[in-house]
Formats: C-alpha cells, structure tokens, sequence
C-alpha cells in the first residue's frame, strides 16, 4: 500500500475512533444528566407523597372551605375524625390544588382491600417524565382496643377475656352513607335496598338499610369483619381504673362516661329531671336533641375512654355475637327518647338481619317502647398482626 | 461519579419495594462483598480494603428473583464507587441517611423509602405498578405473622395441642357447634397445652362443651 494511503488510513481511523469517543462522552452526559433528573424527579415525588400523606391524615379542614359543595355541606361543622383518610377530602383538595411544587397530584381511584394489600386510595403524581402512584391506606378510622382484661354477661355468667396477645382495631364510628355509596359505586353492588338519593348535608351520618350480608360484604371490601358485641361493648364501658389492666373483677356501669349509673342524665331523664343540652346530646344524640337541631349538626360527639363515638343514641346499631348469636341487637337510637331503658348498655335483643320492621326483631320486653322500622346501622374491626 | 452514584442510589431504592435495611453497624469483611442495602431488584454492596483490594468500594448489583444479594455479585454491577471510609447509615422514620467520602469529598444525602415495605409501619407506599395478586391461604390453615394478613376471611386464635395459633377463620366464626371454640385471651390460657376436653381457655355457645378436637388437635365446640 502506498504510504499515502496509509496515512489517510490512519487518519480515518482517528478520525472513527475521536468520534466514537466524543460520542460515548456526549451519550454518557446525556446518561448521567438523564439520571440525575430522575433521581431529582423521585425526590420530588417523595416530598409532594409526603405532604399529601400528612394532608390525608390530618384531614385539615381549612384547606377546604368553602368549596366542594357537592362533596360537603358549608353549613356543616365536620368532626376532625370524618376528614382523616376520606377520599372525599382528597378529591376536593386536589380539585383546588392539582400541584404540589412542580408535582402534578390527581385522583386516580379507590382499592378495595385483597389479600395482603389493605384498602387505599390512589394518587398519580407526575414531575417531568416521571410517574408514580401513590396509595395511602386507612389509619385514621378505627382505634385499638387496649390491651387488658374484659367481661361480657351472657345469660351463663360473666365471660372473662382479654386482648393481651392480639390487636383488634374497631371503626370509631358506624359506617356512614359516604361510605357506603363509594362501596357500591367502585364494586358495583346492587344493594337489596336501593341507596336512597343522599344529601350532601348526610353524607357524614351513618348509613342504614342494609341487610347483614352486605354489611359483612362492606367490611370485607374495607378488610374487616362487622364488629362483634364483646369488642364494641369493651371499647364502650367505663373501665374505672384504666391504669389496672388485671381487674380481678371486671364491674360495668351502662354509660360509658361515668361510673356511677344515678348520675347520668340518661338516668335522670326517668325521673324527668332532665333538660336537654346540647353538652348531653354530644354524648347521646337521643329523641329531645332533635329540639337543637338535627343529628346531621351533632359533628363533635364525646368519645368513650377508647376514642368509639355514636355508641348510644344516634343510630341503632347491629353486631356480630359469637357468645350469644341471639343477642346482637343494640336497640339505642335518636328516636328513643332519654328516659328510655334502651340506651344502656348491656340490654340487646336479636335482628334476623333481613328486614326492618317489628317481625324482624326479637327481645325479651318492652317491645311497645321501640318504633319500627328501625334504620339499623353497623361498624366494622379487624384483627392486625 | 460521585453524583451520579448518588443519584443511582436514589433512583434504586426510592420506590423499591422489599426493602432490607442495613444491619448496623456495617460488618466489614476486609476483601469480600457484603451486602448494605437490598431491594427485591437490587442490592447495594460494600467491599472493605484488604492487602489485594486496597481500596474500599460500593458497588450496585442487579439482583435476580429469589436469588441472594451475594449471588447477585457474579452480575456485572451497574455501578461501583470507590470510597475512602466505610459508609455511615442511620434510620429516620423510613428515610435513610447516607454518608459517603469519595477522594476526600465527603456527601452527606438521603433516600426516602416510599416503596412497599412489610417492615415499615407509614400506610402509605408509591409504586408505579399494579399490585400482585398474593395468593390467599386455605381456610384453616395456620398462619404466621404478616402472613397472616393473606387468610380470606381474617384469622382467629385457638388453642392447640401446641399452645396458642392463628388459623385463618373468620373471626366472628368461633363458639358454635363444630366451629372453634372461642379464643378468651393469654390469661386464660394454661402454660402448657391447652387443648383439654372441658378447658377454661375456650368458650362454647350454650348446650355445647368444650372438647379437644383429635384430628385438628385444638379447641373446639361439640
């Protein structure tokens, strides 16, 4: 070859390799500069999850005044506990504020629980190129039974318990319409009952008509069961010393805020000794606090020692009994006038869970007390690990 | 590089899922790879000096399905940093702090673990992936742990030949005839087996004994 030719070889062939190398140089940039975006991105994602995460807990109700009308009602004071992990919360926030810095936030759907994933909610959170799906999970709904021994009175005795070896968590309120409507519009339920058209201002109040087996099909879809009569009763009674978690007996006053049962206005109400206040409609949402408006502005009620609220007065609620599956009835509910022996605690009949009227419930007396039918109401629990 | 590492890191385990956080403090095995961080994809290595490597190293590996972190190292890495110093680590409520020196330049940064974690208790996880279908448990079938959160109908405790068990069941389900006998809690329970005939650790509806069931040997109803 002549050296001519040579040396335009050679020539080439730094000319290829000068160029493959300032082209790796220029991709490797590319690549690193590419990296480095997304890892800004993730970073940007994680901090706008985090925010949401503590708006989702939180449930702060300045961020949603006055809008959202369809979803809440302005007149309305809603409790705290109502906003924490409502989806409604978030769809309204979002509808407001679609970004968090530079992250875009929109509602994608709710998950209904299966096996080892929890029910959540699903956000996507775009940031440039990147997408991700944030779901947050329920820890704002029910309280923890604490961890100590219990009685239940069965027709045989007292049955003693305890929860030191597991950890049972029950709803803090019944079940409401919101969220039964979001059950039967993401699953597609047909209820036996058709949902009633429910007004924005109810949407926060409990929800009734259902029969047993879709109430056991709501818990399922929340990854619950009905909440029993022993737990809801335990979350319910006074524990007079809550520091003794080893009571060698276990003694029960059937108002949940005091010890001593003559000192409820519950029982003073029989003596008509009793005016109604809004502070006793607060614990007891009963037939005479109708007189201060309805229950629908009832939004503060005061919780048990656990933190359950709506345990009496308000709606009447059903319960699964694995001691006494006749007993599974708590008949207490805001028609009930205060002087009725109904809001204690302990006195239950039985619902053949079907129907709502006087020949779907039995009980031992006073039947002529109650007025039927009856809008029966339930919450749920569930058993961690 | 250091950046770029960095970043790596991030982009790794930000949104990992199976997360297994580091055992501090870091064992060193001078020369050997020995894993710091691992993610169901990946697994972050570190490699002390020794008299043939005198340098320290991290190095990112890609990890396969239900293999070892330390399988994982026949890979080629997708990245590897040179370090001066051992990395330092600490756990802040699912954010992990990281702490590199790299030719004297020491960087200090953090990775916010958002993925699905069984270990980290924030109800809350980002993933860009439909979640997998886990497989439920028979009914019946005893369960262990988080594994319990896999029974179809939730889980109940009963008392066994072999002291206390979960077996998923619903637990709603306990006190009538041929179901479970009604689980009363650890006070009630005896030190030893509690599956006796007539046992105060169970409770039966009315009309029905407490007996120990000799095919599934734990407490029931009869």
């Amino acid at each position: 070859m002549p050296r001519n030719g040579i040396f335009k070889l050679i020539t080439l062939v730094f000319v290829l390799l000068a160029a493959a190398i300032t082209v790796k140089y220029f991709i490797d940039k590319s690549k690193t500069k590419q990296l480095v975006q997304e890892s800004e991105s993730a970073l940007a994602i994680g901090r706008a999850a985090s925010e949401l995460l503590a708006l989702w807990r939180s449930g702060d109700p300045a961020m949603m005044a006055p809008y959202c009308r369809e979803l809440f009602d302005p007149t309305i004071i809603y409790s705290a506990h109502y906003m924490r992990c409502n989806p409604d919360y978030l769809k309204c926030l979002l509808s407001q504020r679609p970004k968090f810095d530079e992250v875009e936030a929109s509602w994608l759907r709710v998950n209904p629980a299966k096996s080892g994933q929890n029910w959540s909610l699903s956000i996507r959170l775009n940031h440039k190129k990147m997408s991700q799906i944030l779901n947050l999970e329920d820890s704002c709904s029910s309280v923890e039974l604490p961890k100590r021994r219990y009685a239940f009175k069965t027709n045989r005795g007292d049955v003693l318990w305890d929860n030191f070896d597991r950890s049972i968590f029950i709803d803090r309120s019944p079940v409401s319409w919101r969220e039964i409507e979001e059950w039967v519009n993401t699953q597609n339920i047909k209820l036996i009952n058709q949902l009633p058209e429910i007004a924005t201002q109810m949407r926060h109040q409990p929800a009734s008509g259902l029969v047993q087996e879709e109430m056991q099909g709501f818990c399922k879809y929340r990854g619950k069961v009905v909440a029993s009569l022993p737990v809801f009763e335990a979350a319910s009674y006074h524990p007079r010393d809550v520091k003794n978690i080893r009571p060698k007996r276990v003694v029960h006053s059937p108002y949940p805020w005091t010890i001593y049962r003559k000192n409820d206005f519950l029982y003073r109400a029989r003596n008509k000794a009793w005016r109604v206040n809004r502070e006793d409609c607060r614990k007891a949402y009963v037939a005479e606090c109708m007189e201060l408006g309805g229950p629908e502005k009832f939004s503060d009620p005061v919780p048990t020692w656990t933190g359950i609220t709506d345990t009496i007065g308000g709606i009447a609620e059903y319960f699964v009994n694995p001691f006494e599956p006749n007993k599974n009835f708590f008949f207490s509910n805001q028609k009930l006038p205060a002087a009725s022996p109904w809001h204690e605690l302990g006195r239950y009949g039985s619902w053949n869970g079907a129907g709502f009227s006087s020949n779907d419930f039995t009980l031992d007396d006073n039947i002529n007390l109650l007025e039927f039918p009856i809008a029966v109401g339930f919450r749920c629990m569930v058993e961690k690990e | 590089m250091m950046d770029l590492f960095i970043a790596l890191i991030i982009k790794t385990w930000i949104f990992a899922s199976g997360v297994s956080l580091p055992a501090l403090p870091l064992m060193e095995s001078p020369g050997a790879w020995v894993q710091v961080l691992a993610s169901d994809e990946s697994c972050l290595m570190y490699r002390a000096t020794s008299k043939t490597t005198p340098q320290a190293a991290l190095a990112i590996y890609p990890r396969r399905a239900s293999s070892s972190c330390i399988e994982s190292i026949s890979n080629h890495p997708t990245s590897l940093l040179t370090i001066d110093q051992a990395p330092k680590f600490k756990l802040h409520e699912n954010r992990l702090e990281m702490i590199l020196v790299h030719d004297g330049e020491e960087r200090n940064f953090f990775v916010p673990l958002w993925g699905k974690q069984d270990n980290l208790k924030r109800a809350a996880f980002i993933s860009d992936r439909p979640s997998e279908n886990v497989k439920f448990l028979n009914p019946g079938e005893e369960c262990l742990g988080p594994d319990c959160a896999r029974c179809p109908r939730g889980f109940i405790h009963v008392t066994s030949t072999a002291g206390i068990k979960r077996i998923c069941h619903d637990p709603n389900q306990c006190g009538g005839r041929n179901q479970p006998a009604c689980y009363l809690g650890q006070d009630w329970a005896p030190k030893k087996s509690g599956c006796i005939d007539d046992s105060k650790a169970g409770w039966c509806q009315a009309g029905l004994a407490v007996r120990c069931s000799k095919e599934i040997e734990f407490l029931v109803c009869e």
